[in-house]
């Protein structure tokens, strides 16, 4: 049966982690690798996009998983939703400790589908200044904005791993927009 | 005419204002959401502001597509401690037992042999 869990995660996959974890904690270090797999792409997605920066990201990723690993006993519940919520936490104390005058996603290595070097180069540019306008957001903001915009989720989903309602995810993607907006329209609009 | 060229024209010297995009209004956030259609956005205002952000979408779901790079993911299971905590191989070694070596416990049998004969030997002296 493919019934879907909240937060649109299928059941099937909450009982495979859970079953995965059941063997890590059993002596299989091995199996942890299978929840690294699984979970690295999205959560690194939502460090990238909250710090700005590839090594950055790197760390964080590195650092949260060895801490779920360590504390993997205490699990209850969803483990996407649990190890998100220590890359998220991550993101925020490192926001909090560092402030950066200009990041940028200079080490993107995913192929262009661009056909000129104009094409290119105006699409590094809006890369670059939607990366400067993000990092002026307050990161309540850019948690919201980037989670929706860049990691594709649903209000949902957003609901179940930031632990709020939809109606206040809603409001924070809204208020980003306009922010964004207001940043960026001078140049794009 | 202007004094720097008086042959220019000064309706072409003076830069076009700039228009501000007009803001995002529940239609346009209602799109943006995944909620609407955009063609259900016939106000011209909203259509600007939905060909604005179109580019703006173009651009985030390039990065959605990123990946985490090959290297990181071995990195980080070379560098998982031994063990997790609460493991059933940490709960055994944690859980309060007492491990002796065989030397140890040798001593310790040999001297409580010992003790033993020594009360014996009081009790069976009296």
């Amino acid at each position: 049966m493919n019934t879907i869990a909240q937060g649109n995660l299928p059941v099937a996959q909450v009982d495979a982690d859970q079953e995965i974890i059941g063997r890590v904690l059993a002596g299989s270090k091995d199996a942890f690798g299978i929840l690294i797999a699984r979970y690295s792409d999205p959560l690194y997605r939502h460090a990238l996009g909250m710090t700005g920066s590839p090594d950055v990201a790197e760390d964080i990723l590195q650092a949260s998983f060895i801490k779920a690993y360590q504390h993997l006993s205490e699990v209850r519940g969803r483990f996407d939703a649990w190890v998100f919520r220590i890359v998220a936490n991550s993101c925020k104390d490192w926001l909090k400790n560092i402030r950066r005058t200009h990041m940028s996603y200079d080490e993107d290595d995913q192929p262009s589908a661009y056909s000129t070097p104009e094409e290119e180069m105006d699409r590094n540019e809006l890369r670059t200044d939607l990366e400067t306008a993000l990092q002026r957001l307050p990161p309540s903001l850019r948690e919201a904005f980037v989670m929706k915009h860049v990691e594709g989720r649903s209000y949902e989903e957003m609901a179940v791993l930031l632990e709020t309602t939809v109606g206040a995810l809603k409001m924070r993607v809204h208020r980003a927009r306009e922010a964004l907006q207001a940043l960026l329209e001078e140049k794009y609009a | 005419m202007t004094a720097d060229n008086p042959n220019a024209d000064p309706a072409e010297k003076k830069p076009a204002p700039h228009r501000r995009t007009p803001p995002a209004t529940p239609a346009v956030q209602a799109w943006l959401d995944g909620e609407a259609e955009k063609e259900g956005l016939t106000n011209p205002d909203e259509q600007e502001t939905a060909e604005f952000w179109t580019r703006i979408n173009a651009e985030t779901e390039r990065l959605r597509r990123r990946s985490t790079p090959i290297h990181v993911q071995q990195k980080i299971l070379s560098s998982l401690p031994d063990e997790p905590a609460g493991s059933a191989s940490a709960r055994q070694s944690g859980s309060g037992s007492i491990s002796l070596k065989l030397s140890t416990a040798v001593l310790a049998g040999a001297a409580l042999l010992a003790v033993g004969v020594l009360l014996g030997a009081m009790f069976l002296g009296r």
